[in-house]
């Protein structure tokens, strides 16, 4: 039928077996091209229908085009199939369009040389991991700036089967801006990795050369590399590179492409100590490979994993590291902020496990310093410091420390301390922007408040009686009404808990830290309030008013202004 | 700033509590005649079983008067067991108390005892009550000299009319704010009152026909930011009374008849004049066009002087729109709750 189909729309086509298996070949002109597209067929179509292109050696190196080891064929690239919606209730319409689809990539690649060459150097990094020796152990390198250094190689954990661990890792010179507690610093200081025989250089090429076609064709391609560079920075490069006597060598090289800068590194090595070759002749001795670099790099990492490297000189204090606190570090780490100081004055306890950021082997240790050590660890370029102290103790630091903050979350669900606080900013002209966010028990929902003393709005906004029209003692963003027993009792005084959820206290957390990120990114300038809403159904089980706020209340998640018409401290 | 603020201004000048300091004497008044009714009730062998507030200071929603004048609606219960079967009796015990007490013009009215005490601005009423074994309160009906077919134990239910006034369970979110703003509404309304109609007439429109007008026609307006918009409340309060069907067109004039919400279930406006029906029909749609008037107005200095005009001089016009904001920049009052329990955790 699909055959049938792609006739009757004008193709010529022939089901036949192909390599033994039912296919349908088209043959079609592409320029003065007689090409021929196969496509095998199956079963279903769980995703794109895939054509290879018989005879593929015959044109060349052509963009999104693979070869097959041990066939005539090559397979081609046209998209990332998993995103495309196939009609597969009606298969013939899936391959037409598919069938289109190649057609179109491979028209321009034959036809149109620019483009292919740009394709090829934009699709570099494919194309090399697609001439990688595979099963090879992984060279983790961290190098922040990309420019010309040497590595020092460390060899994997004797033992390591996954993981970090379990990889090659080189560090360069340039490598100093991590966290004290990162993967990298604490694998320097360890003693479980041994420094490798392998030398290892950074080199940055101006120009990347078209990638290799095959594992073949490695060893010619890095002397073309090596030939192919400017005058004075191969003279540089087999200066300093050359200097070093080795069985192994890792060249990690960085280039431009379409798609921003690619990394990659070709391990040479040989069977006794020599000099890295740079002439034919010297490199005959040894075998060179392509391999795939991981990079612990920020400008390359972060926004491919999602934080934005913009975040990294922010300085942010955050007060409270219970469930809401904890998840904000973790979420402004990732977002990228760089620099975080962290205050609390309590212990990670088991009874905190289900609803904090914190794992269970932090337990006994002080909330802060916990999260310093964890979010440290696991990313990679942050500055954290963990303080042991309550936020009133704030008070009594220099106003210079307080200023220096770009931005300060408070998240410790106390309404009279955040009042007190924000009395002390007033009196002491500390304009630094303050986030203050709370959750609210059996799920009801979450608050955020950004008062950024140079705009309209602050804190008592927030905090206007809207019904007597003086200064409140609860939030008027709450949802559940003043005044109820909401709090539950397992143990006795000092046992009182507000329930909710760790998902309850994570939402909030990534609500405040949007909120914050957007600030810190200049995406809000006013002062801001922002509120999630959920169900009120454990809440009206217990018997427990809600707000009229909470029954009108539609805009979760949306960011609007803080400022209160009736507030006294933005309208003294 | 809005007028809101205007109307919280106003409200905090005509409001009376029972705990406030204005009220301190009348309060003490009360407290030592209540005391000797009980006393004298015990020697007549009907002891006093419970006393309480009805009346406007019980369901909040009481309002300074013209003059400083303050009432006391202190009700007395007797067990129906010990109950004398004339229920005049005991008016006539608490009658002969209030005239020991000074009062000069005290007298047994037909629901009640009541005395002006003259020198303290003091109105006071004690209708007294028998309760039934099935926890009924009956009023003791009928003055001095009522013969039996004028005198009765009546069938009565004070706590119910002051839970019902007092309701908020059909607001959504935030109901004791809305009832709150419901007991604004009610005070502005009754100060409207005072301030519209001539004291003949004045007296005529009860504040407690007054109060159950308003609570059927309470709809409460609140933003979805918690901030309240009373002029909204009252406009939509004052339609609603005028739409209910209280006001019965009589050869072109209006009776007006406002049924108790709870037993008796009598009319409270029984026996009264066509002309008071019509009058306070006509002045109430002036209200509600002078309202719509307000509510139209964006100026707030405009918008307070139309208010003025309806309210008195207790609702200020500030000299100018940034002087209404002025209270504001001279500091909110601070709460006035020590403390209060929060959902806020984190």
């Amino acid at each position: 039928m699909m055959a049938r189909h792609l006739e009757s729309s004008g193709y010529s086509v022939t089901a036949r077996t192909y390599d033994g298996v039912p296919a349908i070949v088209i043959n079609h002109s592409v320029g003065s091209h007689q090409v021929v597209l196969i496509h095998f067929e199956v079963s279903q179509f769980k995703r794109l229908p895939v054509f290879v292109l018989d005879n593929s050696a015959s044109y060349g190196q052509l963009a999104h085009l693979l070869t097959v080891p041990d066939k005539t064929y090559g397979s081609l690239c046209v998209s990332e199939t998993d995103a495309l919606s196939v009609n597969y209730e009606q298969p013939h319409l899936a391959i037409e369009a598919s069938l289109a689809r190649h057609l179109d990539i491979l028209s321009k690649a034959i036809l149109d040389p620019e483009w292919n060459k740009a394709e090829l150097l934009r699709e570099f990094q494919a194309n090399w991991s697609f001439v990688c020796a595979h099963g090879d152990q992984e060279l983790v390198v961290a190098a922040e700036e990309g420019s010309s250094e040497t590595i020092e190689i460390f060899k994997p954990v004797d033992g390591a089967k996954f993981g970090l661990d379990s990889k090659l890792l080189g560090i360069t010179e340039s490598a100093h801006k991590l966290s004290d507690f990162s993967y990298i610093k604490w694998s320097q200081r360890r003693s479980n990795r041994k420094v490798c025989n392998a030398s290892g250089y950074v080199l940055s090429v101006n120009e990347l050369p078209l990638p290799p076609t095959s594992q073949s064709s490695v060893k010619a391609w890095y002397l073309s590399l090596i030939n192919t560079l400017p005058d004075t920075a191969r003279s540089q490069f087999i200066q300093r590179a050359g200097s070093f006597r080795s069985t192994e060598f890792w060249l990690v090289v960085n280039g431009p492409s379409p798609s921003g800068t690619v990394w990659f590194s070709l391990c040479l090595s040989s069977s006794k100590k020599r000099s890295l070759p740079f002439s034919a002749d010297k490199l005959e001795p040894w075998s060179v490979d392509a391999r795939e670099v991981v990079l612990f790099n920020p400008a390359l990492l972060m926004p491919r994993s999602g934080a934005d490297t913009g975040l990294l000189d922010k300085k942010v204090l955050l007060v409270g590291c219970g469930s809401v606190g904890s998840e904000i570090a973790v979420k402004l780490a990732s977002a990228g902020v760089g620099n975080l100081t962290l205050l609390d004055p309590d212990d990670f306890e088991l009874e905190n496990l289900y609803r904090n950021a914190l794992d269970i082997s932090w337990v006994g240790l002080s909330k802060a310093l916990a999260l310093n050590y964890q979010i440290g660890s696991n990313y990679p370029w942050i500055t954290v410091k963990g303080y042991t102290g309550r936020l009133l103790d704030s008070r009594t630091l220099q106003r210079e420390l307080l200023t220096s903050f770009d931005l300060i979350v408070i998240a410790i669900g106390s309404p009279t301390q955040e009042r007190l606080f924000q009395d002390h900013l007033l009196s002491h002209n500390i304009k630094t922007p303050v986030i203050n966010t709370w959750v609210e028990g059996y799920g009801v929902g979450g608050h955020a408040s950004l008062d950024i003393p140079t705009s309209q709005g602050c804190l008592r906004c927030a905090y206007v009686d809207n019904a007597a029209l003086t200064r409140g003692l609860s939030s008027n963003l709450n949802f559940l009404e003043d005044d109820q027993s909401l709090t539950v009792n397992h143990a006795g005084c000092g046992q009182l808990f507000l329930p909710y959820s760790g998902i309850n206290s994570a939402q909030t957390a990534i609500m405040a830290s949007d909120l914050a990120v957007k600030y810190l990114r200049g995406l809000i300038t006013e002062s801001s309030q922002v509120s999630w809403k959920g169900p009120s159904a454990d809440a009206e089980e217990k018997g427990f008013q809600l707000t009229h706020r909470y029954y009108c209340f539609e805009q979760s998640l949306e960011i609007v202004p803080l400022f209160n018409e009736y507030c006294d401290v933005c309208c003294s | 700033m809005g007028v809101q603020r205007e109307f919280i201004n106003f409200h905090n000048r005509i409001k009376l509590g029972r705990q406030d300091d204005v009220y301190r004497k009348a309060r003490e008044r009360d407290d030592s005649i209540t005391a000797d009714i009980k006393t004298a009730f015990k020697d007549k062998g009907y002891p006093v079983i419970e006393d309480f507030l009805q009346g406007s200071l019980a369901t909040d929603t009481a309002i300074l008067k013209k003059g400083g004048d303050f009432d006391i609606d202190r009700s007395i219960v007797i067990d129906e067991e010990s109950a004398p079967d004339n229920p005049v009796d005991p008016k006539k015990v608490a009658l002969d108390v209030l005239d020991k007490r000074g009062f000069k013009n005290a007298k047994i009215k037909k629901p009640c005892v009541t005395a002006d005490y003259s020198s303290e601005n003091l109105h006071i009423d004690f209708p007294i009550y028998q309760k039934t074994a099935n926890d009924r309160y009956e009023l003791a009906i009928g003055k001095r000299n009522s013969d039996e077919n004028n005198r009765e134990w009546s069938e009565s239910d004070p706590k119910g009319l002051k839970s019902w006034v007092k309701d908020n369970s059909n607001y959504l979110g935030s109901p004791d704010k809305k009832q709150q703003q419901f007991n604004r509404i009610a005070r502005y309304l009754k100060r409207w009152r005072d301030v519209q109609f001539s004291e003949n007439v004045c007296s005529k429109i009860f504040s407690i026909g007054l109060t159950v007008m308003a609570k059927r026609g309470f709809v409460p307006s609140m933003g979805v930011d918690g901030k309240f918009d009373d002029l909204d409340a009252t406009l939509n309060t004052v339609k609603n009374i005028i739409n209910y069907g209280y006001f019965t067109p009589v050869d072109e004039q209006f009776r007006v008849q406002v049924l108790l919400p709870t037993a008796p279930w009598r009319d409270i406006f029984d026996g009264s004049s066509l002309s008071t029906g019509t009058q306070f029909r006509n002045k109430l749609i002036t209200l509600r066009d002078k309202l719509i008037e307000a509510s139209d107005e964006q100026d707030v200095k405009k918008q307070c002087e139309i208010l003025n005009k309806l309210f008195g001089e207790d609702f200020h016009i500030p000299s100018d729109e940034k002087n209404s904001g002025g209270s504001s920049k001279k500091g909110l009052g601070f709460a006035t709750a020590g403390v209060v329990g929060t959902s806020q955790g984190a």
